[in-house]
């Protein structure tokens, strides 16, 4: 039995205590029709294996429940690898990243680096939440090609 | 000035033995893990993981400075002066973590805030990485040894301006 792949990563991603789903030092994942790759989800045929990157903060007892809850239907056994935490200084990191520079009109940039999953999604029917982002105008004034501005106080 | 201290949660009588010899491994280790196994399937976590868990529990310590032996530091310091990819201190920089397939050891290097002590530094480290390892990962702790590498004095004082011109 051939596996869903986008929708069990769907699922998995969608677990509290999971950050994202990782290909891990081998690179796993699943090729999906359109020359597309997920990653972290392998079908074992029976069952499935995920790899994922946990929040901090998680128990794997109860990350692992998590999981088998999601995606239990779709095959079993289900073997969850957690190759990765996503610690504290990482969160701190991305914040900083996605933090605009102090005086600029700059639009922030979304967190997180995109991954294959974003492109494996293109075009499911994924929970996918679209943020509308505030573009800000930036009024740029010139002097006018006068050589020294006027001070504003004697 | 460097001084290293090393203190562990087992009792000293243990010349006889490898100090590891507690831990009990699986096959599981095929993996370079720990397991929990349950009625749906398995679940194994990477050894990378204890030791991140490790290292941040240590630096939540305070009296903490710093972690990891004077090269490893020095190299880190210079990467995180890099503009690009700064994401933070390595978490698991100074931890070797020995894992099997229900216990783990950990061995942690740390540099103490001059002041702290280190007695009281080292009982709260212990016990910090502890609770944090065996309460994510389910994992039994059995040593967690600790090596105090340094004392931060602080930052240096700029040379002091001649007092004559």
């Amino acid at each position: 039995m051939t596996i869903d792949a986008v929708e069990v990563a769907r699922r998995v991603a969608g677990c509290g205590d999971v950050a994202r789903l990782t290909g891990g030092p081998g690179g796993v994942g699943t090729p999906v029709i359109g020359d597309r790759w997920v990653e972290g989800v392998r079908d074992l045929d029976p069952g499935i294996e995920v790899h994922v990157v946990a929040r901090w903060g998680f128990t794997a007892a109860g990350l692992t429940a998590q999981i088998h809850d999601r995606i239990g239907s779709l095959g079993s056994p289900v073997e969850v690898v957690i190759d990765d935490i996503a610690t504290p200084y990482d969160e701190a990191a991305a914040q900083a990243e996605s933090r605009p520079p102090a005086n600029s009109g700059d639009v922030p940039a979304p967190a997180g680096k995109k991954s294959r999953l974003d492109d494996a999604a293109k075009g499911e029917e994924l929970d996918v939440v679209l943020v509308p982002v505030a573009v800000e105008t930036v009024i740029v004034v010139e002097d006018g090609g006068k050589p020294d501005a006027t001070p504003l106080s004697g | 000035m460097t001084e290293t201290m090393t203190t562990s949660n087992q009792p000293p009588d243990r010349s006889e033995e490898s100090p590891r010899s507690g831990l009990r491994s699986g096959s599981l280790e095929r993996r370079g893990g720990a397991q929990l196994q349950t009625d749906q399937g398995n679940t194994t976590i990477a050894d990378s993981v204890v030791s991140k868990i490790a290292g941040v529990a240590t630096r939540e310590v305070p009296g903490v400075h710093d972690m990891g032996k004077g090269a490893s530091r020095a190299f880190g310091a210079l990467k995180d002066k890099l503009p690009v990819g700064a994401s933070g201190p390595n978490p698991a920089r100074g931890v070797k973590v020995e894992v099997g397939e229900r216990q783990a050891a950990v061995d942690l290097d740390i540099v103490v805030d001059y002041g702290a002590s280190i007695v009281d530094v080292a009982q709260s480290v212990r016990k910090n990485v502890v609770d944090r390892v065996e309460g994510m990962t389910g994992l039994e702790v059995v040593e967690v040894n600790i090596s105090v590498d340094d004392v931060w004095l602080g930052e240096e004082e700029p040379e002091a301006e001649p007092r004559v011109q």
